[in-house]
Order: C-alpha cells, then structure tokens, then sequence
C-alpha cells in the first residue's frame, strides 16, 4: 500500500523511483493539481499527501503554485469535515537541485503523519 | 443564472447516511458555472462521502452521475439506467432541478446538496452577486438598468435612503447602495430626469406574492 503520496511539479523534482510507501505523481504545474486528486489518494489509503512546487515567482506558468496553495487551503478544510487532520496534507516549495530538502522534507512527514 | 452554494458536509452526510446506496447528481448549466454542483463537485462530495463512510464503517456505495439541466425531465430520465438499487438520489442541482428529479421519480427519496441562493452573475473569478428576484415584472428601463429590488437591502421604488452614506448601505459597508448606484449610472446617461418621476406603488402579485407562477406558451406547446 502507498502510505505517503507526493504530487510534484515536474520542474520542481526530479522524477523519483516509487516506492512500497510513496507514490509519486509528476504534474506539469503544481496549478495542475486537483482538489479531487488529493481526496483520491486519501480513498486510496494515503496517510498523507505532500505537494511539491516552484518557489514563487519561479512558476513556469506564472501563477500555478499560487493556485495550488488556495487549492490545498481549500482540500484541507474540506479534509476536516471528515475528520483527516490538517498535518495530512502539506505543500513546500522545491527546485529540481533540492534533492536533500526533498529527503528531510519526507523524513518530517513521515514522521508527523505516524504521530 | 441561479447561484447556489453546496450544504454543509455534515448535514449532506446526515441526509444520506442512513441508507447503502446512493446517486449523486450534478447539473451541466448553473451550478456548474458556480462551482456548486457540477461534475467536478460530485466528484469531490463523493469522495468525501466515501472517506467519511469508511472512517465510520458505514457501508454506502455511490454511483455518480451529471447531467445537460436537471431543471428538465428529457435530461433527467437519462438517468432511468443508474437508478439499479438506488435508495436515495442526492442532487446538488437547485431547487428547480431537486424537484423535476423528484416529480420524475416518485418511489425514491430525493434530497438537495447545495442551498440555492439567488439569480445573480459572476463578479470576478469566485464572487457571485444578486441580480434579479424575478419580481415578474421587470423595472430596469426607469433604472439605468440597475435593479433597486434585488439590489437594495428595502427594495426601495423611490430611493435612496436615509441610510446611504458615501455611496454604501447602511446594513453593511461592503455593499453599495442601489439607488446610488442608479443615479451615477442616470447621470452618465444624461437622463437624471428620470428620477423626477415617480414609481407608483407596485403590484406584487406578480412576484411570489401571487402564489407559484408559471408561464404558457400555446404556440410553443406540442
């Protein structure tokens, strides 16, 4: 089972190898992201989601990762209707050459979503 | 168009929990455009459901369905081929829309999932704002085209009111007064004129004042 789902921006990550416990999802803009998505990750058992875009201002599309924030404030709202906890679902912002805040970006998520 | 803004979760799931199987409806025209009911809402209401039903061990199975207008019975018995043990439809089309599916299926409980608000327009991208209360029987040409019913919080015919100030109503700051409104757009119009006239009294039985309306067009009916 897939337990943790990253959503990444294809020019913010490079594409990852999945794993057991992580599903990666390439988007060609974190704007792409759909509330929908992230609410079908938790269907599929996810214990959380973890969004990765350009920092702002570096968005290809200008404005994408700033859609994707309201998107996400909105999904967690949503989310706590049915009871999943905000600290399920987070969004950092990431460049392609930052492979080791990626790795401590998901040893923190793991570590806060098995709390 | 008719804005409508979804229920709340809990009160949509408490409708449609007790039973096991159930229909989502959305509908193509209004609420889609208001991002209340439309294919993408039934998706994420579903999905909500769904999470919310295996968290509670609750057994609901949902089938989910849009359609063209659910404020027409051509479209709405499309739906005749999903209703395979349904027990219960759930529309997050308006009221119009909850009540052609109700009159189309008699034998199945049907409940609404969003609350319809007013007929109004886009203002920018997520703001909705009223526009007409479809009074029957319009008063726009003496208005600048700006309706004093919808628009002002007394539906004042000769306003404005002792409570505009600075071009806002008073029952909020955020909201501008109507007749203000009427008079900027009558003067950049050249017709202030009009305001020297007065509207008479008006006759409300043409708005829901005389019961539920309805129109016939013979020349229209097969």
């Amino acid at each position: 089972m897939n337990k943790i789902y990253v959503f990444y921006c294809e020019n913010a990550k490079e594409i990852e190898t999945a794993n057991n416990n992580i599903k990666f999802v390439k988007l060609p803009c974190s704007g792409r992201l759909d509330e929908i998505m992230i609410l079908k990750a938790f269907e599929d058992g996810a214990e959380g989601v973890i969004v990765l875009a350009c920092y702002e201002g570096a968005c290809k599309y200008l404005s994408g990762n700033i859609k994707a924030q309201k998107r996400i404030e909105y999904t967690k709202k949503i989310l706590k209707g049915v009871g999943i906890e905000d600290k399920r679902l987070e969004m950092h912002y990431l460049q392609a050459n930052q492979d080791e805040k990626f790795k401590e970006i998901l040893k923190n998520f793991k570590k806060t979503v098995s709390e | 168009m008719v804005v409508a803004e979804q229920k709340d979760f809990e009160e949509i799931k408490n409708m449609v929990f007790p039973h096991k199987k159930i229909l989502v409806v959305g509908c193509g025209t209004c609420v889609t455009i208001c991002f209340a009911g439309g294919e993408k809402e039934v998706g994420i209401l579903s999905a909500l459901l769904r999470i919310a039903a295996k968290k509670e061990k609750h057994e609901l199975k949902i089938v989910e369905a849009t359609i063209e207008r659910q404020c027409d019975k051509e479209f709405v018995e499309e739906l005749k081929d999903k209703l395979d043990g349904i027990e219960a439809i759930l529309s997050l089309g308006c009221g119009a829309g909850v009540q052609t599916i109700a009159e189309t299926f008699t034998n199945i409980p049907i409940y609404p999932g969003v609350n319809t608000k007013f007929v109004g327009r886009v203002e920018e991208q997520g703001v909705w704002s009223e526009r007409c209360t479809g009074c029957g029987d319009c008063l726009l040409d003496k208005t600048g085209g700006i309706c004093p019913i919808a628009r002002c919080a007394k539906s004042l015919l000769n306003g404005p009111c002792g409570g505009s100030k600075n071009g806002k109503c008073e029952i909020n700051p955020d909201i501008d007064c109507a007749w203000q409104l009427i008079y900027d757009r009558l003067k950049e119009l050249g017709q202030l004129d009009k305001l020297e006239e007065i509207i008479p009294i008006k006759d409300w039985s043409t708005s829901r004042d005389g019961g539920p309306r309805k129109i016939v067009r013979e020349d229209l009916k097969l």
